[in-house]
């Protein structure tokens, strides 16, 4: 085990060679491309035994990495934002081949307008294909949930590719201490893998074949439901095993100041750090209030959250995400695990669209929106979280790029 | 910048600190401005992202001073450090910029054109800032320079150059040193603004206004202003063509203007002029 300074795609890319993967088809995209990069270096010095093959695009990409998974080799590939969203079609079709895989998504939102800083309206697009979804709020959880997500791909019980997901910029380019563990440890853990189908040039297959009519179709569905529920408890032996041999657990949710909360900020990925010491400060203040990260988002631990979230006054979900029409997604999965009892008041806010950073202040307007809503039920609708000052800054760009400006630039 | 804020944060971790750096950029290349982050810590970091009140700012390209969006003074206050490459002295630039934070100035760009040969700032100026704040001695930072710049694929030949003008710069530097951290400002509870449902005629990112890339000067870009001798100019229009900017125009007798608001100083007219009649003159400082 040794302690190195690396970025969240660095540390993807140590996940992806500690797991001494096969094959690995590439595709780059900003802020996506550094783990690419580093991975077709260690191939082409030879510290990684994998052959990396260049597509033409993130579709032919995962095709590639689908079929590769089909034959039995251990396959990584990468993605963000644009190119998981092209991709789209194959996340389906190779969720659907049953074949164990790890995806990693660099999260940066969707155009339009383009941007390149993050939210997970990327990531959560590939909610229902049938991939499982792991989202990490620290480069260390980077190359941890790697390791872990071939564990669970390769699952007898699971056989379904998985997700990783990293937020752009705010893990991608952003180097922090990571805890790197040996090769050695790393196969104890993660012994090689052996496939459940398998090609062989003597031996007839054919895989993912069509099917008319809903009873072939719905079955072949409902398996993939009742693999993606058995991956729930396989995750949690998975990670109390990787917790024992390194020292790290992860749970399907992290609880943060949980235990004694009467109000919980419920958060994801890397911004639930910006969160974490916000409710440190409004414990400071005498506010009883915790934090619940989501970080499983697939198989969703629908419980394990009606557990830690039934009994409190009241309950904010902040989503990095918008479903235009509806709102926060996560504040729809909460709410939807909290059914089938009296629910505490839940509100939901969105913030952090395109990367946009929270204000501590915003932080004290959900808590005093806890405090009300425990009379009152709160808002139906989502707050969109936003200031005066940047709604001022917009009308003036939006002024000068409708009408130009009357100052002329200095000649 | 990214390099130098990294050769920075290397050099604290060596010293056995918690560290964070993370840089923030746009789509844009050489030249465009850059912002980089670094933490440290004793304890463990739970910040992330862009650092609202930093405790210093170090400002590599002084002409950024004149440009209201890149706010580079943004949240500093009296007991902040202001490390700036500038030519001029530091009283000079605390009254140009109206600045309260204590501000300390070295030539880096002189250091690094001496030695390198290039506007290679990063490594000297991560010795500028390691020194004047007191962060890290010299040979964490002679080690965190090295392993930087192998990281990013530097020959052993351009890492030593590198080294000696980091050197250069850590010595020149005065030992100034960090106040102790700032409480966190008071926060409080205010009404969420609500954001109005506008036509979409308006509300939509469309651009109708006629060249607005005109209103975005880069003319601080260059570290080097390219000058027309129209003397020895044969109107042979190559600058004109070859301006990837599209910041030379010709004049009503077909001489080549250079438009110096948008030239971004990237000389390939002066490289390309078949008769070498365009020549290079340093930008003054901010």
């Amino acid at each position: 085990m040794t302690r190195e300074l690396l970025t969240g795609n660095a540390a993807a890319a140590w996940g992806a060679r500690l797991a001494e993967v096969d094959y690995i088809p590439v595709y780059p995209i900003t802020p996506q491309t550094e783990v690419i990069e580093a991975l077709a270096q260690w191939v082409a010095e030879g510290t990684l035994a994998a052959r990396l093959v260049t597509m033409d695009s993130e579709h032919s990409m995962l095709t590639a990495a689908g079929a590769a998974a089909a034959t039995g080799a251990r396959v990584f590939t990468a993605s963000s934002s644009q190119g998981l969203v092209y991709g789209l079609e194959m996340l389906y079709t190779i969720a659907g081949w049953r074949v164990p895989l790890v995806l990693l998504n660099v999260s940066r939102a969707l155009a339009a307008p383009i941007t390149l800083e993050p939210d997970h309206n990327d990531v959560l697009a590939a909610r229902d294909s049938g991939f499982l979804q792991i989202h990490a709020e620290s480069c260390q959880e980077v190359l941890d949930s790697v390791l872990m997500a071939y564990r669970l791909s390769e699952h007898a019980d699971v056989l379904l590719p998985v997700l990783v997901n990293l937020d752009g910029f705010y893990l991608s380019f952003t180097r922090e201490p990571v805890e790197l563990p040996s090769v050695e440890e790393v196969r104890e853990f993660l012994p090689p893998h052996k496939a459940a189908h398998g090609f062989s040039a003597s031996h007839v297959l054919a895989q993912g074949v069509a099917v008319l009519g809903g009873t072939g179709y719905s079955f072949f569905k409902y398996q993939m439901q009742r693999a993606a529920e058995a991956a729930l408890t396989a995750h949690d032996a998975i990670a109390g095993e990787f917790c024992r041999r390194f020292g790290r657990c992860y749970g399907a949710v992290e609880s943060y100041r949980l235990d004694d909360a009467d109000w919980v900020i419920v958060m994801s990925n890397s911004f639930s750090t910006v969160g974490k010491e916000e409710v440190a400060r409004l414990r400071a203040r005498g506010e009883k209030v915790g934090l619940l990260r989501l970080r499983l988002i697939r198989p969703f631990p629908d419980q394990e959250i009606e557990w830690l979230l039934g009994d409190r006054r009241a309950v904010a979900v902040i989503d990095q995400n918008i479903s235009i029409g509806k709102g926060g997604i996560l504040f729809s999965e909460v709410a939807s695990a909290l059914r089938g009892r009296t629910p505490p008041p839940l509100l939901s806010f969105i913030g952090g669209l395109g990367g946009r950073r929270f204000r501590s202040e915003e932080f004290d307007t959900i808590m005093a929106a806890l405090h009300a809503a425990e009379n009152d039920g709160g808002s139906v609708e989502p707050t969109l979280l936003y200031s005066e000052a940047e709604y001022r800054q917009m009308m003036e760009m939006l002024r000068i790029a409708q009408q130009g400006s009357a100052s002329t630039p200095e000649k | 910048m990214k390099l130098a804020s990294r050769i920075v944060s290397r050099a604290l971790f060596l010293g056995g600190l918690n560290v964070q750096d993370s840089p923030l950029y746009g789509a844009e290349r050489r030249g465009a401005p850059v912002v980089a982050f670094t933490r440290f810590s004793q304890g463990p970091i739970h910040e992330r992202g862009y650092i609202e009140k930093p405790d210093m700012a170090v400002l590599m390209d002084p002409s950024l001073l004149t440009h209201p969006e890149a706010a580079v003074l943004a949240g500093l206050e009296d007991t902040s450090l202001l490390l700036v490459n500038s030519t001029h002295t530091e009283h000079d630039l605390r009254e140009r910029c109206q600045t309260l934070a204590r501000v300390v100035t070295l030539d880096i760009t002189s250091i690094a054109l001496d030695l390198l040969g290039h506007q290679l700032l990063s490594a000297p100026m991560a010795g500028f800032t390691a020194k004047a704040a007191g962060l890290a001695r010299w040979s964490q930072v002679a080690e965190a320079v090295q392993m930087e710049l192998a990281e990013v694929g530097l020959t052993q030949d351009l890492i030593q150059r590198n080294l000696g003008a980091t050197q250069r710069a850590y010595d020149a530097a005065p030992w100034v040193g960090l106040s102790e951290p700032r409480p966190a400002p008071a926060t409080g509870v205010r009404r969420p603004f609500v954001i109005p449902r506008l036509p979409a005629r308006i509300a939509t990112p469309v651009i109708s206004a006629e060249a607005t890339s005109l209103l975005r000067t880069t003319d601080g870009w260059r570290v080097y202003r390219p000058i027309i001798e129209r003397r020895l100019c044969t109107r042979c229009f190559i600058c004109f063509a070859l301006c990837p900017e599209g910041a030379i125009q010709l004049d009503l007798q077909n001489y080549p203007v250079i438009d110096y608001a948008h030239c971004k100083g990237c000389l390939v007219c002066l490289t390309e002029c078949p008769p070498k009649a365009i020549s290079q003159l340093r930008e003054d400082a901010a």
